[in-house]
């Protein structure tokens, strides 16, 4: 076995062992039904597509991802068992990647357990599947993204509360940043060109590019790079903890 | 000691100079980072996968066909108001669409289309510029600015080769006024046909015969039919007049013989050997135009003659038509407001996807056409050509006389009593492909005559004309002050598909008629009109009900005069009964609708709990199951 896949293995298994991973699922899956049913009004606007189902991901993300990446690292450190991990044979990213994975492949079946939208969106009309898979491919794109910063952020602090605090926060920026509403807020003092760049940052104007059916090669390598990017910086705090 | 100092300083710990590194990887990471995203964003050129089962977001080979064979340069101009724009993010991400699928053609045209993206300021000098080019702004932007959000496009002087854009001058100019995101489903078609009106010199000319005011009335200010506006876009429309035809000329790419009625011998000759040279026919007929003024013909007492026929023509191609019959069908009616309520109209059809040919060119990717009382075709036992049907009925349809339709023109529900479908699909419109004889054998000793035409020749045949008018497929909408045309049925491509296609230019075929992005509940709506449909009984019932009674009520009139005490007594007993049936049948109305409504709200509620209560609920079932079970083989191993 791999030391990616041990890793990924224990991680996995550590979730399931404490209630923790069934509290994480009920409250994704309740909370996205609710903003689906509610705030999305996916019901009475009678369009069979799942808009309002993905629209409201990102904001489902910015709680869940930071609560199960925040114990990744912080905890590891706090009970001195960073230490014993780093002494076995395999290397930082071999860590990095196998948890990483185990936290992302959690918000897969998170993602898979919500079927029942899209049996519910066939059952009252036809939608168009196509769409409603690169919206899946999609969030749970943008969901690495959010789990690589939390997996870096994490091994920046002891300090779980920290990580969780730090993790949403980038996040958010992240979603934000492309909003026209920000933009303009910044038009006045910022040159135009910086303005245009710093809007191709934005995580939610490349996930939506994804959930209108489009599979962009510059949206998967923006959320390939990201998730990359993020992954190695993680890798790269770890290794400065290690030397001190 | 200096020296000494810098031995130190050389030799310290390899861990430091380790951090150090990590630290500049660090930093080099985030200083690589962003740019890379911001590069590989902007100038990446765009590869991807369309997953949408329209290929919403791909070029149709028509497209590509236009943009392959240009032969001029063409310039490009998107005026798009960001400013105004900034509370519209409907308008904004509609934009966005419109930008890559320009940026897209332009990467396509290799050099040939130049695209420029300008944001017309207020009081600028790109603000005129928009003007000029024929944009129309919309109200409603933010501070009340207007929103200009259209593409002018002008067509080079001078060929491909060589010399730069810059220093051409522009031969044409037409431009897309306002980007209508309710015409979404067109847009490419909106912006290929600019492309391939901009690169044809002249329209091909096309005839028009018609006993319909199709072309409208410059006396009384009246605009053509839609249906000849979006044609005379694309084609040179040149009317003709029957009553003096003797010939058609060469050039005329595609005749529309619309609503022949008494057409003279003549005209009739001259269409015949028009057919029979290798020009190309659309002939329309109905049982009933609704929309032929004319008045009470001399032979008819009851009602005005407004069917049309061409009789001579049919029999020499072999086709059966019969223009006293009327094809109803119950399984397509068209919803109808009739006097207030809403019903379902058999004699007005609502045809789908699944009576369209999808195997044609012509009607393949179109989604509803709108018909009404309308005929059939069939082919005669001597036929020697072939029917190919574009336009059918369902199996539930049932052929009745034209009288019939006509009286229950006040009550059409009424055409539903004695309902038999026939169990076949009836031809509503054709193509018949063939060859054909003349009509005309006698006059063969005329000079240029022809007496047979050369095999697979083609007439497209339609037994409708009313889906010619405007009412059975668009319907004026105003949207930011701006009066657009909202389309609600593919009737106008459908007659610009066949007219394109006979006229041999299909480029713009494959591209016409994407289905919308629009998929309502078909369950939800199934529900809502059975509830109608029960709720349209029920009222049917309780109005008789209460006409009984005001019959009664007025039965007793006459009686007021002879004895007045008795009848008094009577009527008003009978009065009091009617007023309590009337509130008992108005509660009954009330109850019934709740019910109904009830129905959808039931389904909506327990959706709701299949999603998001019963999942979680298995999920929690799941977890406890797999802690009893871990406790119990832990206590068991203890």
């Amino acid at each position: 076995m791999s030391p990616v896949n041990a890793v990924l293995r224990r991680e996995l298994r550590s979730y399931f062992v404490t209630p923790v991973a069934y509290v994480f699922l009920v409250i994704f899956l309740v909370l996205a039904g609710i903003l689906t049913f509610y705030a999305g009004d996916f019901y009475e606007r009678g369009q069979a597509d799942l808009q309002p189902f993905f629209t409201m991901h990102p904001w489902l993300y910015l709680i869940l991802v930071p609560a199960i990446t925040m114990r990744m690292w912080a905890e590891e450190a706090k009970g001195g068992t960073l230490e014993l991990l780093l002494t076995l044979p395999l290397t930082l990213w071999q860590a990095m990647l196998g948890k990483f994975l185990a936290a992302w492949l959690f918000i897969g079946l998170a993602l898979l357990l919500t079927f029942p939208i899209w049996i519910t969106v066939n059952y009252l009309g036809s939608p168009d599947n196509g769409v409603i898979l690169a919206g899946y491919l999609g969030s749970w794109l943008m969901a690495g993204s959010f789990v690589a910063i939390g997996a870096c952020l994490s091994a920046l602090t002891r300090s779980q509360v920290v990580a969780f605090i730090l993790t949403a926060l980038v996040c958010v920026l992240l979603i934000l940043v492309g909003q026209p509403q920000v933009l303009d807020f910044f038009s006045g003092t910022l040159p135009r060109k910086l303005i245009n760049a710093v809007a191709h940052l934005s995580m939610l104007r490349h996930f939506e590019a994804i959930a209108r059916g489009v599979l962009d090669a510059r949206d998967l390598i923006y959320f390939l790079l990201s998730t990359l990017g993020w992954l190695a910086a993680g890798v790269l705090l770890l290794d400065l903890k290690r030397t001190r | 000691m200096p020296r000494s100092r810098l031995h130190r300083l050389l030799a310290t710990p390899l861990h430091l100079t380790r951090r150090g590194a990590l630290y500049g990887a660090l930093a080099l990471l985030l200083l690589l980072f962003v740019p890379l995203i911001v590069a590989s964003s902007r100038w990446l050129h765009a590869s991807r996968v369309d997953l949408t089962t329209d290929k919403l977001y791909t070029l149709t080979p028509g497209t590509l066909h236009i943009v392959d064979t240009l032969q001029r340069p063409l310039r490009l101009t998107l005026y798009f108001s960001e400013h105004a724009t900034r509370d519209l993010p409907q308008l904004r991400s509609y934009e966005q669409r419109v930008r890559e699928m320009l940026q897209e053609m332009v990467a396509r045209s290799h050099g040939r289309i130049r695209l420029q993206i300008i944001d017309p300021v207020p009081y600028s000098d790109d603000e005129a510029s928009a003007e000029d080019n024929g944009l129309t702004a919309a109200n409603g932007g933010s501070n009340g600015e207007r929103v200009f959000f259209g593409l002018a496009g002008s067509a080079m002087s001078g060929g491909l080769e060589n010399e730069a854009m810059d220093d051409r001058m522009p031969e044409k100019a037409l431009a897309i006024a306002f980007f209508d995101p309710a015409r979404e489903a067109f847009l490419e078609y909106d912006i290929a046909r600019l492309l391939y009106e901009l690169n044809q010199t002249s329209k091909p000319p096309i005839g028009v015969i018609s006993s319909l005011p199709v072309q409208g009335n410059p006396v009384l200010g009246a605009p053509p039919w839609a249906v000849l506006q979006q044609l005379g876009q694309l084609f040179d429309v040149q009317s003709l007049d029957a009553s003096t035809l003797r010939s058609i000329d060469e050039h005329i790419k595609v005749l529309l013989l619309i609503h022949p009625k008494r057409l003279p011998p003549d005209a009739q000759y001259a269409i015949d050997q028009y057919v029979l040279r290798g020009g190309h026919l659309a002939v329309f007929v109905d049982p009933d135009a609704e929309l032929d003024a004319s008045p009470y013909a001399p032979d008819s007492t009851t009602f005005p003659d407004h069917g049309s026929d061409l009789p001579r023509l049919f029999k020499a191609w072999g086709v059966s038509y019969d223009p006293h019959k009327v094809v109803l069908d119950r399984a397509r009616a068209l919803q109808i407001e009739l006097a207030g309520s809403s019903l379902n109209h058999p004699a007005m059809l609502d045809l789908g996807t699944q009576e369209l040919n999808r195997n044609d060119v012509v009607t393949a990717s179109l989604q509803r056409i709108n018909v009404s009382t309308a005929g059939y075709f069939d082919l005669a036992a001597n036929a020697h050509a072939r029917l190919l049907p574009l336009l059918q009925s369902s199996a539930e349809a049932e052929v009745v006389p034209t009288q019939r339709v006509l009286d229950a023109s006040s009550d059409p529900t009424s055409l539903l009593q004695d309902y038999k479908p026939d169990n076949a699909h009836y031809v509503l419109a054709a193509r018949l492909r063939g060859t054909f004889d003349s009509a005309f054998p006698e006059r063969a000793g005329v000079a240029g005559h022809r007496a047979r035409s050369a095999p697979d020749a083609e007439v497209i045949l339609v037994a409708d004309t009313d889906l010619l008018s405007d009412r059975l497929w668009v319907e004026p909408q105003t949207i930011l002050g701006q009066t657009m045309m909202r389309v609600f049925a593919n009737n106008g491509d459908f007659v610009t598909n066949l007219v394109d296609n006979l006229s041999g230019s299909s480029a713009l075929l494959s591209i016409r008629g994407r289905s919308t992005s629009q998929r309502p509940f078909t369950r939800v709506q199934a529900l809502r009109n059975v509830a109608d449909q029960k709720f349209l009984q029920k009222e049917h019932e309780l109005e008789r009900e209460l006409a009984d009674t005001r019959r009664r009520l007025d039965e007793l009139q006459p009686a007021k005069g002879s004895h007045a005490s008795t009848a008094t007594t009577e009527q008003r007993r009978e009065i009091e009964q009617f007023r309590q049936r009337q509130l008992a049948i108005n509660k009954e109305l009330r109850d019934v609708q709740h019910q109904l409504n009830a129905e959808i709200d039931a389904l909506g509620l327990r959706l709701k709990f299949i999603n998001i209560v019963l999942v979680p609920a298995l999920v929690v079932l799941l977890g406890l199951l797999y802690g009893w079970r871990r406790t119990r083989h832990g206590r068991r191993r203890r």
